[in-house]
Parts: structure tokens; C-alpha cells; sequence
């Protein structure tokens, strides 16, 4: 298993889509931390220009916790893209490549084969993850510094500085749950799929569109949302309140873990009883 | 004659208005509220200058923030200053020391009743600055008149809107309060999405409307008159 | 014949929704053959070869390969299989021998770089290994994919359409290549292709397939030469020569479809120069004599057909 999960990775890092991900991320981030360094107070002022007629502040609000926060907000909803970008062409692309004809007639079950590719294209996943964590932690600290952390919502929450990685570590944490979810998203439907745009394509398109139904239809769908893994996509925002609502974190949390095996499940079933025709 | 008679008048006339403005019948106590006022003003302003440490906390339904410590300076007569080590907020009025500036110009006071405060049973008296430069347009003040000190006062302003503070005192030398409570009205603010990135609050109104803020700050390990010494 | 049956189908169907792609297919590819699997494009060789190979699931039928059912000894069966199935397709971002590489450690082949040399080098591709297989021409992805068949030492190559998109001269060289594998190596070779001249040249055995039944299963050579040829008499006098013909016991032998200028008979061999000489007998001068075998006959007809 071990050794299909290497040539799977190399496979994966051999080809230039896959670093796609890692410049898109990077050319956000950097542009999100040039932003911030030479606007953001005048954008923080705004956003708490009411609170300035009666309160003083002070404080460094513009750190290296802020950008980080304001990344996680800004790329997750284009996370999902990129993942598709890799876990979509796993099995599409073979088919799509005509290569499932030299993998397949090897000895190797198409279970184990399986396995290898998400576990390859999960590595793939974390590493985008950690990646756009390092980079817009580790360069936020170098050029901005720590402090509080200023989160801006219907309300405004601050945490002081000792209070805020472990939030991060339990953001990234779930947010790796979800982003895992929508991987096996796109690893099924590339299973589906004989080319892999179909899959990039559908996986952003059902994101996008369940969460668009889910809120302009909001009344209709309400009894159906728990139960919708979109639902969950910016849940890891859970952390960053003071007190933490377990209750619907738990259910975030059960809720992913159950889409996760429903799509692999759906997953492994189909592409073993597939006819290879590409 | 014609001078004396005009005399009566504007005394009546001001009597009458002070009536209406008391706006009860003045359950009179005897004191006069100037005297109050200068004895309280009088023993404030043996304390030049302080530090102390301070517990800061926040209570506004839209700010969540976790109570704060830091370290405020203060000067005669308008010099503030503090320090948190990382963020805090403050509120902009209440914790200078402001009933000085107004007691230390010329204003009109009047007694306008009594009130128990925690029970301590205070004269109310409201301070209505002459001078039109000040922010304060009116100071309702509660003042123990048996220690002289300030426990509630109730501020309207030009500029600022208005804003309560109530004090708590345990025993300082120089009568400072161990306790501030300042009250006030803050705007709530409606953040555009791109801000936020709270998607779930979109096609949801979220009304700008007033809401009530009340620190609370906690005030220990007092330093006085250090600087002056 | 007491060779080992490397792969036996029997009575094998595939349908996809209500297309019948193999219907009731069998075939019988002995150890050291060079097999010839022969049908018209779309007449589900390439159906058949994936079953083989447990690409595809038979709807009903029989594989059995070195005498396990392909089922429940999937890979025990794919251990002593190479194959080349359709167009040569690899990693085209990757070299050649990175592909090769690939495929070997999945196949879990001891000291694979000596290896992937030498087969390098067996298919002519050794200067080229470490370009990109994007840059490679046809015939190269073709060798190479002969290549990656032989990486595990198979008992057993299945070439399907080897020769495919090549010029002549490529698909000589391809030729040459199988049957060095199979005589050098001993391989066993199944070559399915839509050219029956192909599988007559290198072939000892073989099948036709036609819309996904087999038609006649045997020894090339056997098959080939057995029964009536059909002659074609190139004439200038094809009223004459027609009449002249059915005045003889050759009469019934005529074929129905005549074209002008010719007169096409079902004779045996050795009734050719008969013919020819009681034609310029008569003064029936004859310009050309083209004899076909009758199963070459029959494939010509299906192929166009087909």
C-alpha cells in the first residue's frame, strides 16, 4: 500500500495542476497580506468606526492572527476548487489518459488501488491546507507580529493572544474534516467520469449550488439543511466565539464524517463493479 | 425703586424656573448643594495625579471580549493614559475624572431630591455648567452627603450622547473608587459581508440601532500623587 | 497437443444496456502460440480482450486463464499477463522510463532497472527512455507499450491491434518484435487485429470473430488453405469465356456476383491451369488470374460488411 501511495504522490506532484493549488494559494495570501499592510487599519477603522465614538482603544489589531483569520474566511470557499482540481483527475484522469488500462491489468486490486489514490490525493489535500496555514501564519508573523485577534462578524469577538492558536489548531482541524468531505466528493464523482473537468466541475457546482439553495430558499430547505455537509463548510468559525457550541459542532462534525463514508462507500462499490471502457 | 422691583422679578422668575426645572417640589434638604459639591471637589483634587491597575469589563451584546487587565495613568487635569499589553477598550468618557472640569467652572447646581443608592441614601443634585464651552450641558450628580462622595452621575453631553457612571468605594485613603460602572449607548454596526465573510448572515437584517454598553472597571494596587511628590 | 490451455473462453456474452457486444463466444489459446484473434473493427475483439483481463465483467460465460477462473484468481491470473489493449496510452507527462519504473514497482518486479534496460533496449527505445512519452511518435508509444507488456516476465502478452496506425514499415518491425518475444522468450502471445494478412504471417492459431460470435476457430494454415478458392479470370471476351465455361462440369462452379471483364470461379487449386488452358484453347486469351482463398473470401466480405 505503501509503495501505491508513493507512485500515486509522485503521479500527483508530477504534474503541473497540482501546483496550481499551491499558486493560487500563495498569490492569495500575499495578496491578502500586502492588502492588509497597507490598508488594513483604515478597513479595521471602518469596521469599528461606531465603536471609536465611545471607546479608545488600544492595541495591535493588524497581526499575523487577523490575517490568518482573514484567510481562512477568504480562501475556504475556494479551497474546495482546488482540492477538486487534483481528487477529481485521480480516476478521471486515468480513464481520461487511457492509463486505467495499464494500472488495472496489474496485479493489484482495484480496492487497494483506491484506497492508495485518496489517500494520495488526502495528503494532497493537507498539504494545500498547511500549506496556506505556514504561509499566512508564518509570514504574517514575520511581517506583522502577534496580538489580539479582532473577528468580525454579526458581532465582534476578541481574544487575546494566548487565547487564539489552539482556535486556529481546531479550526484547521475541522476545516481538514470538511475539506476531507469534499475530496471524496470529487474522488466519487470522478469515478463517475471519464474525464476529469466533469468532476472539478461538479464538485464546485454542487458546493456552490446547495449552499445557494440552501440560503435564498431558506424556509423550504430548513429542515433539510442540518442534514446538508455544505452546511458545514464554514463551521470551523465555531472556535472563534467564546463559548463554543458543542452541541452544533457535534453535529457538524457527525454529519461530515457521515458524507465522507457515504462518498468513498459509493465510491469503492461502483468503480469495483466498473467496466473499464476507456 | 424701578430697580428693586426689576431685581424681584428676575429673582422670582428664576425661582420659578428652578422649580420647573427641578421639575418636583424639591424636597429640600438644607444643604446647599454648593457646599456638597465643593467639599466632594475639594477632596478629588488632593489627588494630583494616580495609577492603578484595572480590570476591565465589557458588557455589550454585539462586543464579545473577555475581561481585560491593564494599567491606567492618570493626571490632573485631563492627562489619561493605559496600557494592556495587547488590545483593550475603553470607554472614551467616564474614567478622567470629568466631574472636575465641570466643578471647577462656574455652574448653577440645584437639589433636586433624594435616592438610595446601594443603600446609601444620596442627594441628588443637578450641575448645569454657565460656561458654554464645555461638552456637559447637565450633571445630575448623587452625592452621600455625610462622606461627601460621588455614587452615581448621570452625564448629557453635546457631543457624546450620555453616559452613567456609578461608584464604588472601599476605604481608599483618597476616596477613589474601587469600582467604575460606566454606562452608555453604543451604535450597533451592520458589517458588509466582504468584511465579515459570514455568509450565512447574508439576505439577513441585521437593524443599526442603539444598544446599551456597560463596563465595569475594577480598580486596584492604587498609586497616588506619586508624581507630584 | 498436450500444451498447457492458457486461456479458455467459453460460451462468453457481454451486453451493455440491450447491445450485444460478445454473444456466446469461445476461444482456446494454447501455450506457445502466436494467436491470431481476428475480426472487423467493432466485432468485440477489444470486448473480449478486457474480459480477459478483468476490465470488464462477462455478463454470463466462462474465463479461465492457466486454469483459474479470472473471478476469483484476479490477480494470480494477472501476475503472468502483459498486455498492450487498444492505443499504447502511458503517463505522457512522465518519461518513458518513469513509466516503466511505475508500472514495475505496482507489479512489485525485482531489480526493475536492469530490467527496464534491457527491454529498453529490446524495443529499440534506449535513447530516447528519458523523453517525455508526449514527444514520442506512434510507433515509439507502440514499442514501448510492447515494452511495459514483457516489464514482469508474463507467460502471456495480449496485443491488441499492436500494428495499429503504423506505417508499413512500422508494422513490419512490430512483427518481427512478437515473434522474437515468442520464439526468443518462449512468450505466448494472443494478437488480435483486423487484417487477416497480419495473423497469417505471424499466427499458428486462430480465431474470427464477427459480430461478437466466433465464426471458425483453428490452425491458421489449416483454416486458410482448406476448401474451394475463389478464382478471378481477367478476360477481354467474357460472353465467350462465360459460355465457353458452362458448356463444362465448371458451370456450376461460377460465382453469381460477375463484374465486367472478369469471370469469378469456386474451384480447387489445381483446377486453375485447367481452366486457363481450355480458355486459350479456345481463343479466349487470359490477362490475369487471381485466386483467393476462400476464407480470406469470407473474412473480405464481412469485413466490408462489417
Amino acid at each position: 500500500m505503501g509503495n501505491l501511495i508513493r507512485i500515486e504522490l509522485f503521479k500527483i506532484f508530477s504534474k503541473g495542476r497540482t501546483y496550481i493549488g499551491f499558486a493560487a494559494i500563495a498569490l492569495i495570501v500575499v495578496t491578502i497580506q500586502i492588502g492588509i499592510y497597507f490598508e488594513g487599519r483604515e478597513i479595521l477603522d471602518f469596521a469599528i468606526q461606531h465603536l471609536k465614538e465611545n471607546f479608545v482603544f488600544e492595541g495591535n489589531l493588524i497581526n499575523a492572527y487577523l490575517i490568518t483569520h482573514i484567510i481562512l474566511n477568504s480562501l475556504f470557499i475556494h479551497i474546495p476548487f482546488l482540492i477538486a482540481l487534483v481528487t477529481g483527475d485521480l480516476l478521471a484522469g486515468e480513464a481520461n489518459s487511457g492509463t486505467f488500462r495499464l494500472l488495472l491489468t496489474r496485479p493489484v486490486s482495484r480496492t487497494k488501488l483506491l484506497t492508495s489514490k485518496f489517500i494520495s490525493g488526502w495528503i494532497y489535500t493537507m498539504s494545500l491546507l498547511i500549506f496556506m496555514l505556514i504561509l499566512s501564519l508564518g509570514v504574517g508573523l514575520a511581517i506583522f507580529g502577534t496580538g489580539d485577534l479582532i473577528v468580525l462578524k454579526s458581532t465582534i469577538n476578541i481574544f487575546s493572544s494566548d487565547d487564539v492558536l489552539w482556535r486556529f489548531a481546531s479550526a484547521y482541524g475541522f476545516g481538514i474534516i470538511t475539506m476531507t468531505a469534499v475530496a471524496a466528493l470529487s474522488f466519487m464523482l470522478s469515478a463517475f467520469s471519464d474525464n476529469s473537468i466533469g468532476p472539478i466541475i461538479g464538485t464546485v457546482a454542487i458546493i456552490i449550488g446547495i449552499t445557494v439553495i440552501s440560503t435564498i430558499g431558506f424556509t423550504l430547505m430548513e429542515p433539510v439543511n442540518p442534514y446538508l455537509f455544505t452546511n458545514y463548510l464554514t463551521s470551523w468559525k465555531l472556535f472563534f466565539e467564546h463559548d463554543i457550541n458543542t452541541v452544533e459542532l457535534t453535529r457538524a462534525i457527525i454529519v461530515e464524517l457521515t458524507y465522507i463514508v457515504v462518498f468513498l462507500g459509493t465510491t469503492f462499490v461502483y468503480f469495483n463493479r466498473k467496466d473499464i471502457l476507456s | 425703586m424701578r430697580n428693586k422691583h426689576r431685581y424681584n422679578y428676575i429673582v422670582l422668575a428664576a425661582i420659578i424656573l428652578i422649580q420647573i426645572f427641578a421639575g418636583t417640589s424639591a424636597a429640600y434638604s438644607g444643604n446647599n448643594p454648593k457646599d456638597l459639591l465643593d467639599k466632594f471637589r475639594d477632596h478629588m483634587l488632593q489627588v494630583h495625579d494616580y495609577k492603578a491597575k484595572v480590570n476591565i469589563r465589557v458588557d455589550v451584546d454585539f462586543i464579545n471580549i473577555k475581561d481585560r487587565k491593564a494599567v491606567v495613568f492618570f493626571e490632573q487635569p485631563d492627562k489619561f493614559e493605559f496600557s494592556a499589553g495587547g488590545f483593550a477598550l475603553l470607554p472614551r468618557k467616564g474614567m478622567e475624572m470629568e466631574y472636575l472640569e465641570l466643578l471647577q467652572t462656574d455652574y448653577s447646581a440645584i437639589n433636586a431630591g433624594t435616592k438610595t443608592i446601594d443603600s446609601v441614601q444620596t442627594q441628588m443634585v443637578k450641575v448645569i455648567p454657565n460656561n458654554d464651552s464645555l461638552d456637559i450641558v447637565l450633571a445630575k450628580m448623587y452625592l452621600n452627603p455625610e462622606t461627601h462622595l460621588l455614587h452615581r452621575m448621570k452625564t448629557f453631553t453635546k457631543e457624546s450622547g450620555s453616559y452613567t457612571i456609578n461608584f464604588s468605594y472601599a476605604g481608599h485613603p483618597y476616596d477613589l473608587p474601587d469600582q467604575l460602572e460606566i454606562i452608555f449607548d453604543v451604535k450597533n454596526q451592520k458589517l458588509p459581508v466582504s468584511l465579515t465573510g459570514d455568509m450565512k448572515s447574508i439576505g439577513k437584517e441585521i437593524k443599526e440601532s442603539k444598544k446599551r454598553a456597560r463596563v465595569i472597571i475594577d480598580y486596584s494596587e492604587y498609586v497616588v500623587n506619586r508624581k507630584k511628590d | 497437443m498436450n500444451r498447457e490451455k492458457y486461456i479458455e473462453l467459453r460460451q462468453v456474452t457481454k451486453t451493455y444496456g440491450n447491445i450485444t457486444a460478445v454473444d456466446d463466444f469461445s476461444l482456446n489459446v494454447y501455450e506457445g502460440d502466436i494467436y491470431g484473434f481476428l475480426g472487423p473493427n467493432g466485432a468485440g475483439k477489444s470486448t473480449c480482450i478486457r474480459m480477459m483481463l478483468s476490465l470488464v465483467r462477462p455478463s454470463s460465460g466462462y474465463i479461465n486463464m492457466f486454469g483459474y477462473d479470472i473471478r476469483t484468481h484476479k490477480n494470480k491470473v494477472l501476475r503472468n499477463i502483459g498486455a498492450l489493449i487498444e492505443r499504447p496510452d502511458f503517463y505522457d507527462y512522465l518519461p518513458a522510463r518513469k513509466n516503466l519504473e511505475i508500472l514495475s514497482r505496482i507489479s512489485k518486479i525485482k531489480n526493475p532497472d536492469k530490467k527496464i534496460s534491457e527491454l529498453l533496449e529490446l524495443v529499440g527505445l534506449s535513447e530516447r527512455a528519458d523523453s517525455k512519452v508526449k514527444t514520442y511518435s506512434q510507433g515509439m508509444k507502440q514499442r514501448l507499450g510492447i515494452a511495459q507488456s514483457l516489464l514482469h516476465d508474463p507467460k502471456l502478452i495480449i496485443l491488441d491491434e499492436p500494428a495499429n496506425g503504423l506505417d508499413p514499415q512500422g508494422q513490419k518491425e512490430i512483427r518481427e518484435l512478437i515473434k522474437t518475444i515468442n520464439r526468443d522468450k518462449g512468450i505466448t502471445v494472443l494478437l488480435s487485429s483486423h487484417i487477416l494478412s497480419e495473423i497469417e504471417e505471424i499466427a499458428n492459431r486462430m480465431v474470427i470473430i464477427n459480430k461478437g460470435r466466433s465464426e471458425v476457430e483453428g490452425d491458421v494454415n489449416e483454416l486458410l488453405n482448406q476448401g474451394d478458392m475463389v478464382v478471378t479470370f481477367e478476360v477481354r471476351e467474357v460472353e465467350k469465356a462465360l459460355s465457353l465455361i458452362r458448356q463444362t462440369s465448371w458451370a456450376n462452379k461460377l460465382e453469381n456476383n460477375q463484374k465486367t471483364g472478369e469471370i469469378i470461379l469456386k474451384i480447387e487449386r489445381n483446377e486453375i491451369p485447367q481452366i486457363t488452358h481450355y480458355l486459350s484453347h479456345n481463343e479466349v486469351d487470359v490477362y490475369g488470374i487471381k485466386p483467393v482463398r476462400s476464407l480470406e473470401n469470407y473474412f473480405l466480405k464481412i469485413t466490408q460488411h462489417g
